[in-house]
């Protein structure tokens, strides 16, 4: 595993060749849109019911990364070698590795009951959906996911 | 958890402790490393397996820390006149029942609080807390054992970032100007002096802040609040290693009898500090509340940052955010209550992105 060191082919000795780094100043930007709607229904003073719809929208995306000139990057102009001019440094889509486009939906729908003075019960059903429009590492990973719970509350 | 609490004169003195452990019997996970060989010929596997750590076999990739923490806290409140101060002292320690590695902190904090005129009030805060962790010693095989050359021991010490002496202070001054308005100013230090990162003698990360606060109240119909604060660090956390590698003839050169040059050697020419941590940051936060009626309120808040570092040379990083959010909660009746709400997120983040050259 060699690093990018290269004989100079001009010379006897080995002399090993380093180009070193470069670097692009880039933005990344990302939004979201987050929008709900709650409602709550007391109908009596022992059963309450709630609800929930949830609506997230969310982008992320960099900007291209553009490099300066690196094609004379350590250029022998004695021996005119060791440039990189044959060598391509555009980098026309790394930039969208990191896109990211996706919209998440939920819906929920509950109800505490009160057993007694100290004591709820409650249980809860919610359900999601999430569509992934743009994919990422593992591909395009759309889903939907639907819970039910239940638990007791104790109040002290 | 357990704890004590006693009143003595105009004191209150109290004790807590806590304790708790979690254990996990979920099954580990593996993560299957490849027989080394070269990725074209297949040959050459003894070369390259001398260079790696694992291959050919199944390696435990992740497993929960079976973790045992306690702490103790002892606090003391007490009142004098118009003033009021307090103190706690607290230890903890968590530690790893798999590896037998621990962390602990001793922490101690005082305010003291007191009326400097009849609507003017002075806060003052003050902590301080000392974080040790374990370090450990990484054994490595060696690098290129039993191939030409002399091969390369890159064991090491692991020590934490999260060694330090973390010490906060701040005093703050809140004034009602009228009926409507009311006033607060903070000003204030954090200091962290790391043990070793990014390097063993390195000074310590202080943010000086000040902050600046108005709120309005006009009855219970409207209340509205604008803050501004205004944060400067120096010596925010780097990377302990360099973006960029430097560039040169000669630079790299075959060592101790190895026939090529490797990827280890140029962690020797590496420069650049690097951070996302800022050296200045602006943040502004808006709320507001409207309730036309006892049945309604409108709530409006908008938060803003900004904030950039100015000591990594050309390096221009930056970050801007902003979240205006909306809110409406609308009672209908004794049983109905309906809320509507929306916000919008917003980042955006300047940096780097580097690579090394190749020339084939």
């Amino acid at each position: 595993m060699y690093t990018d060191a290269v004989s100079d082919p001009v010379d006897d000795l080995y002399q090993a060749v380093h180009y070193g780094s470069a670097y692009a100043m880039t933005d990344y930007e990302t939004k979201s849109q987050n929008l709900y709607l709650t409602t709550s229904y007391i109908y009596s003073p022992k059963l309450k019911f709630h609800s929930m719809v949830g609506y997230n929208k969310s982008t992320a995306a960099m900007d291209q990364v553009v490099f300066p000139d690196l094609t004379t990057r350590l250029y022998d102009e004695v021996n005119d070698v060791t440039d990189l001019g044959h060598q391509d440094f555009t980098f026309l889509h790394i930039h969208d590795y990191s896109n990211l486009d996706y919209e998440l939906i939920n819906f929920s729908l509950g109800l505490e009951y009160m057993l007694s003075k100290d004591v709820v019960w409650t249980a809860d059903g919610e359900y999601a959906e999430l569509k992934d429009n743009e994919g990422y590492v593992y591909g395009i990973e759309s889903g939907s996911m639907f819970m039910i719970r239940s638990g007791i509350r104790f109040v002290f | 958890m357990a704890g004590l609490q006693a009143d003595i004169g105009k004191s209150r003195v109290g004790y807590q402790f806590d304790y708790r452990i979690f254990e996990s019997e979920a099954p580990l996970t593996y993560a299957n490393y490849d027989e080394a060989m070269h990725p074209i010929n297949g040959s050459s596997g003894a070369e390259f397996s001398s260079r790696l750590l694992f291959d050919g076999v199944a390696m435990a990739a992740g497993e929960y820390a079976n973790t045992e923490k306690l702490s103790h806290k002892v606090t003391f409140k007490g009142n004098a006149g118009n003033s009021s101060y307090g103190s706690s002292i607290g230890y903890s320690k968590a530690t790893n029942k798999n590896n037998d590695l621990s962390s602990s902190a001793i922490s101690g904090s005082a305010f003291y609080a007191t009326s400097l005129a009849k609507l003017t009030h002075l806060i003052a805060k003050f902590s301080v807390a000392k974080l040790d962790v374990d370090d450990f010693y990484v054994d490595l095989p060696l690098f290129r054992d039993g191939q030409s050359g002399t091969p390369q021991d890159f064991d090491f010490t692991r020590y934490s970032s999260l060694n330090r002496v973390d010490l906060r202070g701040s005093v703050e001054i809140i004034s009602r100007l009228n009926k409507k308005l009311t006033a607060s100013l903070i000003a204030g230090l954090r200091s962290i002096d790391r043990e070793y990162y990014p390097a063993e003698d390195a000074d310590a990360t202080t943010t000086l802040f000040g902050q600046a606060k108005i709120r309005f109240r006009k009855g219970l119909r409207h209340s509205a609040s604008i803050k501004y604060r205004f944060e400067s660090i120096s010596n925010p956390f780097t990377s302990a290693k360099g973006l960029f590698e430097a560039r040169g003839r000669d630079i790299l050169n075959p060592v101790d009898g190895t026939p090529n040059i490797y990827y280890w050697q140029r962690e020797a020419i590496r420069y650049q500090n690097i951070t996302t941590a800022p050296t200045q940051a602006h943040i502004l936060d808006l709320t507001s509340t409207w309730r036309p009626n006892n049945k309604v309120n409108l709530n409006f808040g908008f938060k803003a940052k900004y904030d950039k570092n100015g000591d990594l040379d050309s390096l221009d990083v930056s970050h801007f955010s902003m979240q205006p959010s909306l809110a409406v909660n609308v009672n209908l009746d004794q049983k109905w209550a309906v809320s509507l709400g929306g916000s919008y997120g917003y980042n955006k983040s300047r940096g780097p992105v580097a690579i090394a050259l190749f020339d084939g």
